[in-house]
């Protein structure tokens, strides 16, 4: 629908004197209406878009329990005169909606050019659109009733068949009939709801027409800045005095009391809200002086203290405005300039505390944009002589508009107005402010906007073209504040996502204190709130620029429900609201999943005393079966259809297959381990090179972490393909064997109870089975025996094994029994041997000398003695051709 | 903590209804309803076995049978045979 202006005076300047009293009251009431209906936006978006749900099967639920009396006679199968009751209903109602139109399009004709009626027209065009619709969906269940029973009465017999009852035909006669008048009462309505649709367009392309119109006439200044308007003036303030006096007159003798009741209540509502607010937000509102705040607390404080009084007062003005309006306190003239005072004094109120808040010219600690004083002090008194101006210029014209004062005067004060915001707006544009590094001062971006803005302003005012003028600056007013509060609130949600702004906040400190929650988790809030910030300052301030710029609230909802529930981008339309809900859907699962789990495992299988490594595995089942069902759900839920998915998922389920083969085998072996169990979490298991403990069983891996705590990831395919030793799988009972070899010529017998009473001696070995020493062999070096004994705990045998080498030791050292190393027997054949003196004895003799020993000849056979232990027997060697030396 | 959130968000969730009427072709053949929304009137072609969904606000509309029905959002039709039927 095309967009007009609601609240910005169209000037009926055409239609001078022509008033419509009984407009006036729906007028202002609309005014209550849409302000209200601002201030409550968040609850009010959703409350406007069931409400849309609700209102349309409201009217069908209403008619249908008329019709179900009918029902229940035309089921037992006769149809008397009850089944035409529906029917008998709904006729008159449609002929009615048709008379209706036909009554609003003359009036459509005739206030083609007065917005205010053209909105009326639609609200009521609307309301008999529901009205045709909710005739049209009465018809609904008394259709099924018959198509059910002419199935159940079956087609006509065809050629060649027996004929049937009479009273069979009869009946089917008598549906189809029915069914055809239903039919084309339905199709009546159907022509109407077009028509009145059709009717509807039409008068948003007046009003679109009516704008811009407005805002492209021309009127000529000449004319209204002469003698004549001054006296016009004259007379029309003496009018105006005259019509309040009457009026307080009037009041004071008749309505005192009503009036005095209707400012106390007023007063009442206001000053429980302001109350209730200072209880609850006392301190975010104070800007206490000399305080150095952070940027977070100063836009929380610039922000209720813009709300709060702003709401404050605007519930006052709304309920005194109302309270006075019921007790008919109000005449329909003065109520209209009333209501316009009402409004502009909210307004200007608002945006004089936005500028305050904002600007804060004389709080430099709690600024929130960084300009120097000076400049603070200059824009906010220019900030809020605009919003004066304007407003002044909207009373005075609504003023002018019931006082039926002459067209000039209304554009002599309107050119007047505007010219002033022109150049408060100049002006506002040539406030550069100081830049903390001294430099000198530049023209900024928004400098340059502001004047744009103002010399339009004053142009166009200059020109002629006051419409367009005042449009402007009321516009520049209004949706000005709601910018800059939008931005202050963009701001805010920045802040609030700043690493560990929020906890430091008193919300965050309060979540921290009563949940128990960590500096982590509430960040992590911290961002989720900036985020919800973020889309509430969107959805608050987007529709409130809409309304200003005559947007219908119907036309913004409208387009809301669109948007959020069908986006279609070329064949695929997806829904921004299913989304969510599969979202959200999926995470309600994956936490109850991990509930049910922490529940299963603590309080069930903790208590039933289930081991542990079934009660992890039964719990790693759970979890995924659980996630595996909540994403299903999720999906559905988000209305994505997955037969598409199918489709593509058949067409590469070769190529995934081979690729995935591994993959999949690991995570079947996965399964297949948590079922089987062949070894559970904390188990000493050898898996191929790798021996270490299961820290893990996933369903593609299992950790093992080895003694050299080095973490071994084993695919599970592999530890289901091939063998895997568990020492630890039904106990840790395990056999530990030592071997030892003894020399030679030591008494086996006198061994054998050594080692065997080595082994009972000590304290880990089991009685039951017995140690047993093994003569294993007759080694090639050493007699092998081998001590066999049995832990309780395999796990420390190492330890074990230690205490029994160091026993066998210390025994044999203490026996003097030998270990020995490798032996041979040498065997040389056809030497000569002599046996040499030991090497002790060698030692005291003279080295002989050289020549000496050359001339003495033989001296005897010089045998190389090698030092040896003399434990040990050697077979000395002998040089063969000792006994020739002399050749 | 997190439950309260989660409950937070199926509330918000809940309270936002799809409101849109669907319409599955249990037919072998074509079948096409004729729509009227606001003041439009269109054809709308259902192949078999296909669900096409329509109908944001309210229209009316009129099944291959000849019969007409108001719908307000968020039902159901189903043809087969030939004959439309609002669950």
């Amino acid at each position: 629908m095309p967009p007009a202006l609601p609240g910005v005076d169209v000037v009926t300047m055409d239609a001078g004197k022509a008033r419509n009293r009984a407009v006036v009251g729906r007028m202002t009431k609309g005014w209550l209406r849409g302000l209200v209906a601002a201030v409550l936006l968040a609850g009010a978006t959703f409350g406007a878009v069931a409400s849309a749900a609700a209102q349309d099967p409201e009217p069908a639920r209403a008619a249908a329990p008329v019709d179900a009396g009918a029902a229940t006679e035309a089921t037992s199968g006769r149809f008397g005169g009850g089944s035409l009751s529906i029917y008998d209903e709904q006729r008159p109602v449609i002929d009615e909606v048709s008379a209706a139109l036909e009554k609003l399009r003359t009036r459509v004709d005739r206030y083609a050019n007065d917005d205010a009626q053209l909105v009326e027209a639609r609200i009521e065009l609307e309301r008999l659109a529901r009205q045709v619709l909710a005739a049209g969906v009465a018809f609904r269940p008394r259709l099924q009733e018959i198509n059910a029973r002419l199935e159940q009465i079956g087609p006509p017999p065809g050629d060649g068949m027996p004929a049937e009852p009479e009273i069979t035909s009869t009946e089917r006669a008598d549906l189809l009939r029915r069914k055809a008048e239903i039919n084309a009462l339905i199709g009546v309505a159907e022509t109407l709801s077009v028509e009145i649709n059709r009717l509807i367009d039409r008068i948003g392309t007046l009003r679109r027409d009516l704008f811009t119109s407005t805002l492209s006439k021309r009127y000529d200044i000449g004319n209204a800045l002469s003698a004549a308007t001054l006296a016009d003036l004259q007379s029309e303030v003496v009018a105006l005095r005259r019509t309040i006096m009457a009026w307080v007159r009037f009041v004071t003798s008749f309505k005192l009391q009503s009036l005095l009741l209707a400012t106390l209540m007023a007063l009442a509502a206001a000053a429980v809200l302001a109350f209730g607010a200072r209880r609850l937000f006392g301190t975010s509102m104070e800007a206490v002086k000399g305080a150095s705040p952070s940027y977070l607390s100063r836009l929380s404080v610039a922000f209720w203290s813009t709300l709060m009084p702003s709401v404050t007062l605007l519930v006052f003005l709304s309920a005194t405005f109302y309270l006075y309006d019921t007790f008919k306190i109000l005449r329909a003239d003065i109520g209209q300039m009333l209501s316009s005072l009402f409004q502009v004094i909210a307004i200007v109120f608002f945006v004089n505390r936005l500028a305050r808040a904002a600007l804060g010219p004389d709080r430099p600690n709690w600024r929130l944009v960084p300009v120097d004083s000076a400049s603070a002090r200059k824009l906010y008194w220019l900030a809020w002589l605009t919003a004066v101006v304007t407003g002044a210029d909207f009373v005075l014209n609504r003023v002018n508009h019931v006082m039926g004062s002459p067209l000039s005067l209304t554009i002599a004060k309107s050119l007047v107005a505007t010219v002033i915001v022109g150049l408060l707006l100049v002006l506002a544009g040539l406030v550069r402010p100081t830049r903390e590094d001294g430099g000198p001062r530049r023209f900024l971006a928004l400098n340059w906007i502001f004047l744009g803005l103002g010399i339009g302003t004053m142009t166009a005012a200059l020109l002629g073209y006051i419409g367009f003028a005042r449009f402007m600056s009321q516009q520049i007013v209004v949706t000005g504040a709601i910018a800059s509060t939008m931005y202050i609130g963009f701001l805010s949600a920045g802040a609030i996502s700043a690493e560990g702004a929020f906890v430091r906040t008193a919300l965050g400190e309060a979540l921290h204190a009563r949940f128990k929650l960590e500096e982590t988790a509430l960040d992590q809030l911290g961002l989720v709130a900036s985020i919800a910030t973020y889309i509430l300052v969107v959805c608050v301030g987007v529709p409130l620029v809409l309304l200003q710029w005559g947007f219908q609230w119907g036309d913004i909802t409208t387009w809301a429900h669109r948007l959020a529930t069908n986006i279609t981008v070329g064949t695929v339309s997806f829904s921004l609201v299913g989304i969510a809900t599969g979202i959200v859907i999926f995470f309600i699962g994956y936490f109850i999943t991990r509930g049910f789990q922490g529940w299963l495992d603590g309080s069930v299988m903790a208590r039933g005393k289930v081991d542990v490594g079934l009660r992890n595995s039964i719990r790693t089942a759970v979890g995924y079966a659980g996630i595996a069902l909540a994403a299903l759900v999720g999906i559905s839920a988000a209305g994505i259809d997955l037969s598409n998915l199918a489709l593509v998922a058949g067409a590469l389920s070769l190529g995934i297959g081979f690729g995935l083969q591994n993959i999949v085998s690991n995570f079947v072996s996965g399964l297949i381990l948590l079922a089987e169990r062949p070894f559970k979490a904390g188990d000493w298991i050898v898996a191929g090179p790798v021996t270490g403990t299961v820290k893990r069983i996933s369903v593609r891996a299992t950790e093992i972490e080895t003694f050299q705590r080095q973490t071994v990831i084993l695919p599970n395919s592999e530890l289901i393909n091939a063998a895997v030793g568990n020492w630890t799988h039904k106990n840790k009972l395990g056999r530990i064997e030592i071997k030892i070899g003894i020399a030679y010529g030591t008494d086996p017998r006198k061994v054998h109870a050594m080692l065997l009473d080595i082994a009972r001696s000590h304290p880990m070995v089991l009685k039951n089975p017995e140690p047993f020493v093994f003569f294993a062999n007759f080694g090639e070096s050493s007699l092998d025996f081998e001590i066999r004994f049995f832990l309780a705990d395999i796990t420390g045998g190492l330890s074990v094994q230690n205490d029994i080498r160091f026993a066998i030791a210390e025994a044999f050292e203490r026996e003097g029994i030998e270990i020995p190393f490798p032996q041979r027997d040498v065997n040389l054949k056809g030497a000569h041997i002599t046996v040499s003196t030991p090497l002790a004895d060698l030692a005291t003799e003279p080295e002989p000398e050289p020549e000496t020993k050359a001339a003495s000849g033989v001296a005897g056979a010089d045998v190389v003695a090698l030092p040896v232990a003399p434990r040990r027997r050697r077979r000395k060697r002998e040089d063969p051709d000792d006994g020739d030396e002399n050749l | 903590m997190k439950s309260f959130l989660g409950a937070a968000l199926v509330l918000l969730a809940a309270s936002s209804p799809v409101l849109a009427a669907s319409a599955l072709n249990n037919d072998t053949e074509v079948r096409v309803l004729v729509v009227t929304e606001g003041s439009k009137q269109e054809e709308l072609v259902i192949a078999p076995g296909q669900t096409v969904q329509f109908c944001f606000s309210s229209c009316f509309v009129t099944m291959p049978d000849g019969d007409r029905f108001a719908l307000s959002g968020n039902e159901v039709i189903e043809i087969s045979g030939g004959r439309a039927r609002i669950k």
